[in-house]
C-alpha cells in the first residue's frame, strides 16, 4: 500500500486561513502565516482558494538541487525531509521549488517545509470545510473515476 | 498579557502617524474589538460634530482574537458616529482584514482629519504609509482593490475600500474587501469618504504572540466542526436575488450587482430607500431602478434625497425627528420576554443565575444578549468559538478560557459581562451626549413613534399592550442602573471603573 498524500479541494476552500494560523501555532509557537509550511493562495480567475503546501514530489526539485545533499526522500513515508545537519542554508532549494512550497526563516538561517506533522497534519484535523485531505492515492482517484463513469454511461441511459 | 499590541494615530490633516502601545488599563477594561474602539473614537471624537465632518474620527479595530486559532477569521469593527444614524455605531466586516492587521503589527487604527486629496493607507509590518490615491478616485470596490494590488506589487494584500456612494457621501455608504465581504449598515463608508480616504491596504508578516500555544491546538482539536457562517458575499447575493424578486426585474445579477455593491451601497437600505421613493411618488421603479442606483450612489438628480437614506428623507417630508436607543426590534424581544426554548431551557447556562446588576436570570435574556454581543465583538470570535452550542448563547467561561490560552490574560466570567456592561454605558453616554435627547425618553419615544421604521415591519407592532411596554422598558432602565431620564448614575460609572468619563459626556 502506498504512503498517503495531502490532498486539496479549491471548491470547498473558503480561504480562512486557519491551516496557516495552526502550522505556525504547532511548529513556530506564534501565529503567522509567513511561519506556516502552508499557504493559502487566491486564485483570482475563477474566484477560489487554493491551499498549496510541500508535494512531496517523487523527482523533488529541491533534492536534485541541494548541494549538500541534506535533502532525501523517506520511501516509506512519501516524504521529502530536511537533514539540517547537513544544510547550510544556500536557499537553492528555496529558488527550485517550483511549488513555492519551500520557506526559509530568516531568523534561523534554515529552510522549512510541510512535514506531514509525522502522519497526522493538523491543517487536515482543523480544515472546517474539509478542503484538506490526507489519504491513500487510490482513495483519491476512486471516486474521481466514478464521477467520469457517470459521464461516460450517459448515452446508454438518460436516467443517471 | 501579549504587550505587543499598538494603536496608529493617523491625522491625514497633517499626514502624521504616531504609534502608540495599547495601554494594559484599558485592555483590561474594553478588551479590544468594539471595546477598545468604542473608546478610542469617544476619546477622540469632538463633542457636537457632524457625522460626516473633520472631527468624527474612524476608528478600525481588530478583536482580541483575531488572528489566533480560536478566531483567525475574526470580523474586523468599524467604529464611527455612523452618518446614516447619527449615533456611535460598530459596522463588523468579516474576511481577513483584522487578522492582517494584527500581522501587521497593528490592532487598532484611529483616523482623524481630512485630507487635501484623495489618499490610501498601506500598513505593512509595522508602518503606515500614506499614499495618493487620486488615480483610484470614481472607481467601484472590486476594481480599487485591484488596482491597490497592482500597484503594491502583491496579490495578497488585504484592502479595504469604499465605492463611488463613499466618495459622494451617500450615508449608506458600505466599506467592503476584495474578497467581496461588506461590512452592515452604518454608512461607515461615508464616514472614510468624508476624510478623502479611498482605501486601506494591510500585508503583515509579523509575529502574534499565543501564550499558550500546545493549549491552543489542543482546545482546536476539541472543538466540534462548525459550518462556517453564511456571510459577506454570499448574504448580499441572496438578498440582490430577494431584492429582483421583489421589483421584478428581469436581469437582475448583472444590472443590480454593478449598479448597487460596486458602487458601495448598502443593499438594503437603499431597498427601503427606494420603497419609501416608490410610496410616496406612487411610481413603480421596475424599470429605472438600475439607474436610480447610480443616481443615489453619485448623490446626482433625484438620487441626491435618496442618498441621505430613508429616514433623513422622511424627516425632510415632516416625520419627526427620531430619537436614540435600542433599535426597536431589540425592544420588542424585551417586551415579550421570550426565554430560550427546548433545550436551552433545561441546559444550565455557565453565566451567574444569581441575580445581579446586570443580569437577570432567564426574564432578562435580550439585555445579556445584548452584552453577550458586545463582547463578541470585542474579541471578534466568529468561529463561535465561544458559543455554548446548546443555548446559543456566549459561554462566559469557555470565553474566558480562550482569552487565558492566546493571550495569557485572567478574567474571570463575571468580570466579562461587566466589561460588556462598561461598553454598553460609554455607548449610551457617547449618543446621550450626541442626540441631546436624555431629558425625553429616547428608547420608549423611538420604539413607540417609529413603526414600520428601519427595523420594522408593521406587523411585529401586533398584539402589543403600550402600557406594559413601557413598565418593561422601565425596569430595563432600572436593571441597567439608568436613571429616569435614560442617563447612566455616576455612581454606576464609579462602580464600572469608567468614573473619568463622567465629566466629558455629562449632558449641560
Amino acid at each position: 500500500m502506498s504512503a498517503k498524500v495531502l490532498t486539496v479541494d479549491p471548491q470547498k476552500c473558503t480561504g480562512c486561513r486557519a491551516c496557516e494560523v495552526a502550522c505556525s501555532v504547532a511548529h513556530a509557537q506564534v501565529s503567522n502565516p509567513a511561519r506556516s509550511r502552508i499557504r493559502v493562495v487566491t486564485w483570482r480567475p475563477a474566484r477560489c482558494f487554493l491551499p498549496v503546501a510541500c508535494q512531496q514530489c517523487e523527482d523533488a526539485p529541491c533534492l536534485q538541487a541541494c548541494p549538500q545533499e541534506a535533502i532525501s526522500r523517506d520511501e516509506g513515508r512519501g516524504q521529502v525531509i530536511i537533514d539540517y545537519t547537513r544544510c547550510v542554508g544556500c536557499r537553492t532549494c528555496f529558488y527550485a521549488c517550483p511549488f513555492g512550497a519551500m520557506k526559509f526563516d530568516a531568523d534561523r538561517g534554515r529552510p522549512f517545509k510541510c512535514d506531514l506533522c509525522g502522519g497526522q497534519p493538523l491543517c487536515v484535523e482543523i480544515c472546517e470545510d474539509q478542503a484538506l485531505a490526507f489519504k491513500d492515492p487510490l482513495a483519491v482517484t476512486y471516486p474521481r473515476a466514478r464521477e467520469a463513469s457517470r459521464i461516460y454511461r450517459r448515452p446508454f441511459n438518460r436516467n443517471i | 498579557m501579549a504587550a505587543n499590541r499598538k494603536i496608529a494615530f493617523v491625522d491625514l490633516d497633517t499626514r502624521r502617524v504616531e504609534v502608540t502601545p495599547v495601554p494594559l488599563e484599558w485592555r483590561r477594561k474594553f478588551i479590544g474589538g468594539r471595546g477598545l474602539g468604542n473608546t478610542l473614537a469617544c476619546r477622540q471624537a469632538i463633542a457636537g460634530c457632524d457625522a460626516p465632518a473633520d472631527g468624527n474620527p474612524v476608528v478600525i479595530s481588530a478583536g482580541l482574537l483575531a488572528g489566533t486559532l480560536s478566531g483567525p477569521g475574526a470580523p474586523v469593527a468599524i467604529i464611527a458616529r455612523s452618518p446614516l444614524t447619527g449615533f456611535l455605531e460598530c459596522a463588523l466586516l468579516s474576511g481577513l482584514f483584522g487578522a492582517e492587521m494584527r500581522w501587521a503589527g497593528f490592532d487598532h487604527l484611529v483616523i482623524t482629519g481630512r485630507a487635501r486629496q484623495w489618499v490610501s493607507l498601506f500598513i505593512q509590518n509595522g508602518t503606515v504609509q500614506i499614499k495618493t490615491a487620486v488615480n483610484l478616485k470614481g472607481n467601484g470596490i472590486q476594481r480599487t482593490c485591484r488596482l491597490l494590488e497592482k500597484e503594491l506589487g502583491d496579490g495578497e494584500i488585504k484592502v479595504l475600500a469604499c465605492g463611488p456612494a463613499g466618495e459622494h457621501g451617500v450615508r449608506f455608504a458600505t466599506l467592503a474587501d476584495g474578497a467581496g465581504h461588506v461590512n452592515g449598515r452604518t454608512g461607515m463608508g461615508a464616514a472614510l469618504g468624508a476624510k478623502r480616504m479611498k482605501a486601506l491596504a494591510c500585508r503583515g508578516s509579523l509575529d502574534v504572540e499565543i501564550k499558550f500555544p500546545e493549549q491552543a491546538v489542543a482546545d482546536r482539536r476539541m472543538q466540534p466542526a462548525v459550518p462556517p457562517p453564511t456571510g459577506g458575499r454570499q448574504t448580499e447575493r441572496r438578498f440582490l436575488r430577494d431584492l429582483a424578486e421583489a421589483c421584478r426585474l428581469p436581469e437582475p445579477e448583472t444590472d443590480i450587482e454593478r449598479g448597487i455593491a460596486d458602487s458601495g451601497m448598502d443593499a438594503r437600505t437603499f431597498q427601503y430607500t427606494a420603497r419609501w421613493a416608490a410610496g410616496i411618488t406612487g411610481k413603480e421603479l421596475e424599470n429605472d431602478l438600475v439607474q436610480l442606483a447610480g443616481l443615489t450612489a453619485r448623490a446626482k438628480g433625484r438620487g441626491r434625497i435618496l442618498a441621505e437614506g430613508p429616514l433623513r428623507a422622511a424627516v425632510t417630508n415632516g416625520r419627526d425627528e427620531l430619537q436614540c436607543g435600542l433599535p426597536a426590534r431589540r425592544l420588542i424581544g424585551l417586551y415579550r420576554e421570550t426565554p430560550p426554548t427546548g433545550s436551552a431551557a433545561a441546559t444550565p447556562f455557565s453565566a451567574p443565575k444569581k441575580r445581579s446588576a446586570y443580569y437577570r436570570g432567564q426574564s432578562g435574556t435580550v439585555p445579556h444578549l445584548d452584552l453577550s454581543f458586545r463582547l463578541l465583538d470585542c474579541l471578534g470570535d466568529r468561529s463561535c468559538a465561544g458559543i455554548c452550542p446548546a443555548t446559543g448563547h456566549l459561554d462566559l467561561e469557555r470565553t474566558a478560557e480562550l482569552i487565558r490560552i492566546n493571550t495569557g490574560d485572567v478574567f474571570k466570567p463575571r468580570s466579562l459581562l461587566t466589561v460588556a456592561y462598561r461598553i454598553y454605558a460609554l455607548e449610551r453616554l457617547y449618543n446621550i451626549r450626541e442626540a441631546k435627547c436624555a431629558r425625553r425618553d429616547g428608547h420608549a419615544k423611538f420604539a413607540l413613534e417609529v413603526p414600520g421604521g428601519l427595523e420594522m415591519s408593521p406587523e411585529a407592532w401586533e398584539n402589543i399592550d403600550l402600557k406594559t411596554f413601557r413598565q418593561v422598558v422601565a425596569r430595563h432602565y432600572r436593571q441597567t442602573g439608568w436613571d429616569r431620564k435614560t442617563l447612566v448614575k455616576k455612581k454606576i460609572l464609579e462602580r464600572l471603573g469608567i468614573a473619568e468619563l463622567w465629566n466629558q459626556f455629562k449632558l449641560k
